[in-house]
């Protein structure tokens, strides 16, 4: 494998994203979410409010599932034949997903000001 | 209503240029790996347009957004096809080729004999049409070395490769005809890169290599001689050198790995 390697167990901001939205959408009351529904949920999120690109979003959903932080199978093709829409691979957060993000957060917390700073001095 | 249709086709022309290049990118992975990311861009493109018709976004819109989504995406589409094929290195060529999809696996195993063929063909053309200024001796060698490259691919696929190595080396000089020369290129390299992969050990590859530079280069060297007529003699030595020389570290560093896999 080539590339710049990472800590095993550090997000990348994307990732970080992609659980931070599955949980919203989690507690929301959805347990399960497919490509596009979490792509609108980040872009509804963000300022700039784009879809994240496919290639970008699946690669990133793929590497979150290899690490174990996600979980995905087919949906029933009876629901999408229902429906009469193409068959949507469903994910799901794991708690392994959970406790990745608390520790992302707190790796990447602002470090808490010092000196002046921490008076709000100039 | 021309135009409104029109814009009803921008989402499935949109749609349909994605299909184009997810198949085109997944055909270079494995099946299951393939099947799974067509899938999931299908369904994503379906759940984009539902979406955006249900929040009546105009389709041309919609069509640039799916479009700029595929374009944006393409670095992380053909650095994830790497990874993937990394990750198929090491299994056994049989299980691969039987991973591989049917176009993926045709088109990587014999695009260069694609190239060899157009290259024969066009060498044949200029043979029994083309005027007197065509090299006819050099130009009946170059076909000669691409048919029989191409006839033995499947039986002895080094010695094919070699063979269209030397037959493509001149069309790939050719300056002043670009897109043979482009073919002749890329004939020449994927031809050179199957001898160097059937090649055993790091050493024997370098050595094959060196070999085909030197097989090509005294190919070359001679056409630029001519091959008839008094002005070939001064420097016809070192063209042989060459030759023997290439066809020695070829055949000393030949491989027993025989046959390649079919597709």
């Amino acid at each position: 494998m080539t590339g710049v390697r990472r800590r095993p167990g550090t997000l990348l901001p994307l990732e970080a994203a992609i659980i931070d939205a599955a949980l919203g959408l989690r507690r929301a009351g959805d347990t399960h979410f497919h490509g596009f529904g979490i792509a609108r949920v980040m872009a509804e999120g963000d300022d700039a409010g784009a879809l994240t690109s496919h290639g970008t979003l699946y690669k990133a959903l793929g590497r979150l599932e290899a690490a174990g932080l996600l979980e995905s199978d087919w949906e029933d093709a009876d629901d999408a034949v229902a429906e009469g829409r193409p068959r949507r691979r469903l994910y799901t957060v794991t708690g392994a997903a959970q406790v990745a993000l608390a520790q992302h957060r707190q790796a990447t917390r602002p470090a808490a000001p010092l000196g002046r700073a921490a008076w709000g001095t100039p | 209503m021309a135009a409104r249709l029109d814009e009803r086709d921008a989402g499935a022309v949109a749609a349909a240029l994605t299909r184009r290049w997810v198949r085109g990118y997944t055909a270079w992975v494995g099946a299951e790996a393939a099947e799974r990311r067509r899938a999931e861009i299908a369904s994503d493109v379906w759940e984009q347009r539902t979406d955006a018709h249900e929040r009546r976004v105009a389709p041309v819109t919609v069509a640039l957004a799916i479009a700029v989504r595929v374009v944006a995406g393409m670095p992380a589409d053909l650095t994830w096809v790497h990874t993937q094929r990394l990750a198929m290195r090491g299994l056994p060529a049989d299980r691969k080729a039987q991973t591989m999809n049917t176009l993926g696996s045709i088109v990587a195993r014999w695009w260069w004999v694609l190239g060899a063929t157009v290259l024969a063909g066009l060498g044949a053309s200029a043979l029994l049409l083309g005027d007197s200024d065509v090299n006819r001796p050099q130009v009946a060698i170059v076909v000669a070395a691409l048919v029989a490259g191409i006839a033995l691919r499947r039986s002895r696929p080094r010695t094919a490769g070699s063979l269209v190595v030397v037959g493509a080396a001149v069309p790939a000089v050719l300056f002043w005809a670009p897109a043979v020369m482009v073919l002749g290129i890329v004939t020449l390299v994927g031809a050179a890169i199957e001898v160097v992969a059937l090649t055993r050990g790091s050493l024997g590859r370098a050595l094959a290599a060196v070999g085909l530079v030197a097989l090509a280069a005294s190919w070359l060297w001679t056409g630029a001689l001519g091959l008839a007529g008094p002005s070939m003699m001064p420097g016809v030595l070192a063209p042989v050198v060459f030759a023997a020389g290439g066809i020695a570290l070829l055949i000393i560093t030949g491989s027993r790995r025989g046959t390649v896999a079919t597709a």
